[in-house]
């Protein structure tokens, strides 16, 4: 997974639930040096909270993007950010 | 001499009856055996043979040492605390061991699926073995905390059954951010999840409990408690009493010598 463009990540799970297995996976495919420049927000939910599971990151240009972990898997997170990300590299190279 | 002449024929004799050999078969190679190798009698009985584990890796095995260490853990730790960690740096790492070792408990990454699988075979004796595989299969046991493995995992266990260790516990785990979060965990023989270990860490410990409620009954005057418990046994005394009585009434009354028997 390209993360080099996000810039603002959030996630919203409940480690019990189905959902589980792609957030986490997702979070932890965050690589350290993005640390100081991407703010990851996470919410851990239980059974009864309202909130809906969520992955949701924010790119350079302000795009934001979001998925439902407990449909998507990490695979198809992967190939939805990616999309955008491969857009803002060609960007980037054509700048230069 | 002839001590253990008669020893080893009586072995030779037991050695042909297992084997099915004719007793002079056995015999001739035993005395074979003694020409050879004569036995000395102060040398110690060998020792008996270990008991032999039937398990599914073999014994030596990362594996299975792995099961065998996630038992240990499990069995010796009053509160076992799921976290999941990301990417941390070494440095990272080690920071967070010292800080919760220092808090009072210990550190452990753990291998999702041996932990999964001891998970399900924990109640087998010896979860590395065979037989605990059949029964997971036979019965399709599965553990209320395996849902929490399923990414990167870490153990922060601790010994006691003390609420001060996971505020501490907490605390550092807090500072960590995203980094290292909780996600659920065991308290004492409970499933607990993140909420629920929350409301644990604000709770007072066991001594201070039992202090509290000693407290509380020496103040408001034991002796009602003490009438209030013992009334039960009373009762069944005074009933068992009256029953004697009653029975002893005909006795009495159809022949007397038989009195002193009863009582």
């Amino acid at each position: 997974m390209i993360t080099k463009f996000f810039t603002n990540v959030v996630v919203k799970f409940n480690p019990f639930g189905p959902e589980a297995k792609a957030a986490r996976s997702f979070l932890s495919q965050i690589p350290p040096s993005l640390r100081g420049l991407c703010p990851v927000s996470l919410e851990l939910l239980n059974a009864q909270s309202k909130n809906k599971p969520i992955v949701q990151v924010t790119f350079k240009d302000k795009e934001v993007m979001k998925g439902d972990p407990s449909h998507l898997n990490i695979a198809d997170f992967t190939n939805m950010f990616d999309k955008h990300s491969r857009k803002l590299q060609f960007k980037e190279d054509i700048s230069k | 001499m002839s001590k253990i002449f008669s020893s080893i024929l009586r072995t030779g004799l037991r050695a042909s009856s297992l084997l099915q050999t004719t007793p002079q078969t056995a015999f001739t190679a035993i005395r074979c055996l003694s020409t050879v190798q004569p036995t000395d009698p102060v040398s110690p009985p060998p020792p008996a043979p270990a008991a032999v584990r039937n398990l599914v890796k073999p014994e030596g095995s990362r594996k299975t040492y792995l099961m065998d260490i996630y038992k240990h853990f499990w069995e010796n730790n009053e509160i076992v605390l799921f976290a999941h960690h990301n990417n941390l740096l070494a440095t990272d790492n080690e920071k967070i061991r010292k800080q919760l070792l220092h808090a009072g408990a210990d550190y452990r990454k753990v291998k999702n699926t041996i932990f999964k699988h001891y998970l399900r075979a924990s109640n087998h004796p010896d979860p590395a073995s065979k037989a605990a595989t059949r029964q997971i299969k036979r019965n399709r046991i599965r553990h209320p905390l395996e849902s929490l493995l399923k990414g990167p995992t870490a153990l922060i266990l601790i010994k006691d059954l003390n609420p001060k260790t996971v505020k501490e516990v907490l605390k550092v785990l807090k500072s960590q951010n995203e980094k290292l979060f909780l996600m659920g965990g065991r308290i004492g023989a409970d499933v607990s999840a993140v909420d629920k270990i929350q409301e644990f860490q604000d709770l007072k410990s066991l001594p201070e409990l039992h202090a509290e409620l000693t407290g509380i009954l020496t103040m408001l005057s034991g002796a009602g408690l003490v009438r209030t418990l013992e009334s039960a046994s009373n009762m069944l005394y005074l009933t068992l009493d009256a029953h004697k009585t009653e029975m002893a009434k005909p006795a009495e009354g159809e022949n007397a010598p038989a009195d002193g028997e009863s009582k």
